[in-house]
C-alpha cells in the first residue's frame, strides 16, 4: 500500500535565484524554454506565480511541496541578454522540435526544484540515456 | 596536474553542457540549428568516452554507463552507424555486469536504439540506388544518371540524418564530380565538423578548400593546416601538398613557396605512411615538385620512375593530375571504409 503523503507548506522562489544556486552553465540553456513553456495558454497566460507540485519521498515518508515560481523578465534579460527575443522565437516555433522545448522547461524546473528541496547542492551533470538523471555527486559513480 | 577522477568528472561536465546547448539547438529546429545540435551531441559523445578512458580503474558500471551514454548522444545527433559501432561494445560490457544490472541500465536505450536502427535501414531500403550500391562503399557511380540519382537521394537521407559523416562525404565526392565545388566544400566542411577526428575528411577537406575557397579563405585554411602537418597522419600531409599544387598552377603569385610547403608536407608524410600505393604517390609528388622548384619541366615519366607503371599506362593528361586523381580516390575509399568499418 502506498504511504500517505504528507502536505508541506508552499515554497517561493524566483528564477534569476536558479544562477546562484546551481551552475550556470547548465541552469542558462533551460531558462527561455521554461518562459516558453510553462506560463501555458490560458487566459491566466502571464500569472506569477506558477506553481507546480514536487514529490519529495526521504527515509520512506512521502510529502508533497507546492513550489511557486516567479521571475522577473528584467531581472533574467540582464543575466541573459536577448531572453525575451528567444522565448518569442520558441512560443512561435512551428519546428517539429518542440518537444525539446518541453524536455529543456523540464531541466530548468529541476534545477529549481534541487535549490528548493536539497538547500546547498549542485547538479554537476545529467544523464539522458539511463537513470540517474541527475548527478549530484559524479565520483560516486565511480567509487571502487 | 589532473588526476584522472578530476579528468573523469571534468569530462562529464562539459558533456552534460553540450548536451543541454545541443537540445536547445533542436529546440529552435532550423536546418542550421539541427545540424549544430548534432555536431555537439557528437562532441558530447567522445568527452563521455574520454570519460572512462581517464580512469584506469573505472567500475563496469561506470563503463557500460559511459557507453550507453556515448551511445545515446549519437543517436539524438542522427547517427544511427557511430552508434550501432558503440552499441556492439556495449554487448561487450554488459557481460561484466549481472543480468539485472544489464536489463536495468539499458531499459531506456534498448528500445530507443532499435527503433532508430529499425527506421535507418527503412531510409535506406526505400532509396533504389543507395539500398542497392550500399552508401559506404561507392561514393561516385560510373554513370551520370546514377550519379544524379545517388545526389538525390543522399540529400533527401541527409534531412533525415544529418549527422552522419558518411553520408556529408559521400555528397562531397559526388557534388565534386557534378562539378558543385561550393556545395562539395560545405559538404566536406560538415563532415569534418563532426568528425574532427576523421583524418580521411580532413585530407579531403584541405582540397576542397583550395578549389571552392576564395585564395585568401584557401590560404587561411590552408596555413593553419601546415601548422598542423607535424601531428597530422600522412593522407592530409599529401593532399595538402595537392592544394598547394592546385593553388600554385591557378596563380603565379608566392608560386615558389607554395611548392616548398608542398615539398615540406611531402618530406613530413614519408616516414607516416605505412601503404606502398602512397608512398609511391609521395615519390611522385616530389619529383614533380623537384623539376618544379629547379625551373624544369616535369618529367614525361614521372609516374614510371615513382613506381606507379600501371597509373602511367592508363592515364593519358599531366602526370600531377593523375597522381591527385589516384591519391583522391584512394583517401575517399580509406574515409569510406572508415566511416562504414
Amino acid at each position: 500500500m502506498a504511504t500517505p503523503k504528507n502536505r508541506l507548506p508552499p515554497i517561493a522562489y524566483t528564477l534569476e535565484q536558479v544562477f546562484i544556486d546551481q551552475e550556470r552553465d547548465l541552469v542558462h540553456d533551460t531558462i527561455a524554454p521554461v518562459l516558453a513553456w510553462v506560463p501555458g495558454k490560458g487566459a491566466a497566460k502571464k500569472a506569477q506565480p506558477f506553481c507546480f507540485e514536487v514529490e519529495q519521498v526521504q527515509r520512506g515518508q512521502r510529502s508533497l511541496i507546492t513550489i511557486e515560481l516567479s521571475w522577473s523578465e528584467p531581472a533574467l534579460e540582464s543575466l541573459i541578454p536577448g531572453l525575451r527575443d528567444h522565448v518569442r522565437r520558441l512560443q512561435t516555433s512551428r519546428s517539429a522540435q518542440r518537444e525539446h522545448i518541453t524536455e529543456l522547461a523540464a531541466y530548468g524546473l529541476t534545477f529549481v526544484a534541487i535549490s528548493v528541496l536539497m538547500p546547498g547542492r549542485r547538479a554537476k551533470a545529467f544523464r539522458k540515456g539511463s537513470a540517474p538523471d541527475i548527478l549530484l555527486d559524479i565520483m560516486e559513480q565511480v567509487k571502487p | 596536474m589532473s588526476t584522472a577522477r578530476e579528468l573523469y568528472e571534468v569530462n562529464l561536465v562539459s558533456s552534460s553542457k553540450l548536451k543541454l546547448r545541443a537540445t536547445a539547438y533542436l529546440a529552435e529546429g532550423s536546418e542550421a540549428a539541427v545540424f549544430d545540435a548534432c555536431v555537439l551531441f557528437h562532441d558530447a559523445a567522445r568527452l563521455e568516452r574520454r570519460a572512462v578512458e581517464a580512469l584506469t580503474l573505472c567500475p563496469p558500471e561506470a563503463r557500460l554507463a559511459g557507453s550507453i551514454e556515448e551511445c545515446w548522444c549519437l543517436l539524438e545527433g542522427q547517427d544511427p552507424h557511430a552508434a550501432a559501432d558503440v552499441w556492439s561494445r556495449i554487448l561487450d560490457e554488459v557481460a561484466s555486469v549481472t543480468r539485472a544490472t544489464a536489463d536495468s541500465m539499458l531499459a531506456r536505450l534498448r528500445p530507443r536504439y532499435d527503433r532508430a536502427i529499425k527506421d535507418f535501414v527503412r531510409s535506406i531500403q526505400s532509396r533504389p540506388v543507395l539500398s542497392r550500391i550500399g552508401y559506404t562503399q561507392v561514393l561516385v557511380p560510373s554513370s551520370a544518371a546514377e550519379q544524379k540519382s545517388t545526389l538525390h537521394e543522399l540529400q533527401a537521407l541527409l534531412k533525415q540524418y544529418p549527422g552522419m559523416p558518411g553520408l556529408w562525404g559521400g555528397l562531397s565526392r559526388l557534388a565534386e564530380v557534378a562539378g558543385n565545388e561550393t556545395l562539395a566544400w560545405q559538404a566536406v566542411d560538415r563532415a569534418g565538423r563532426l568528425s574532427p577526428e576523421n583524418s580521411g575528411i580532413r585530407a579531403l577537406s584541405l582540397q576542397m578548400a583550395a578549389k571552392a575557397l576564395s585564395p585568401a579563405e584557401a590560404d587561411q585554411y590552408l596555413s593553419k593546416a601546415f601548422s598542423e602537418l607535424g601531428s597530422a597522419q600522412a593522407e592530409v600531409c599529401l593532399m595538402y601538398a595537392f592544394s598547394e599544387i592546385l593553388l600554385a598552377e591557378r596563380s603565379s603569385a608566392n608560386r615558389n613557396e607554395r611548392w616548398k610547403r608542398a615539398l615540406t608536407a611531402v618530406e613530413v608524410a614519408f616516414p607516416k605512411t605505412h601503404s606502398e600505393w602512397m608512398r609511391k604517390n609521395l615519390k611522385g609528388v616530389r619529383l614533380y615538385l623537384d623539376a618544379a622548384l629547379a625551373k624544369r619541366k616535369a618529367d614525361p615519366d614521372l609516374l614510371y620512375r615513382a613506381g606507379l607503371g600501371r597509373l602511367a599506362a592508363t592515364s593519358g593528361g599531366k602526370p600531377i593530375d593523375a597522381l591527385r586523381a589516384d591519391a583522391t580516390a584512394r583517401v575517399s575509399a580509406m574515409f569510406a571504409s572508415g566511416v562504414a568499418a
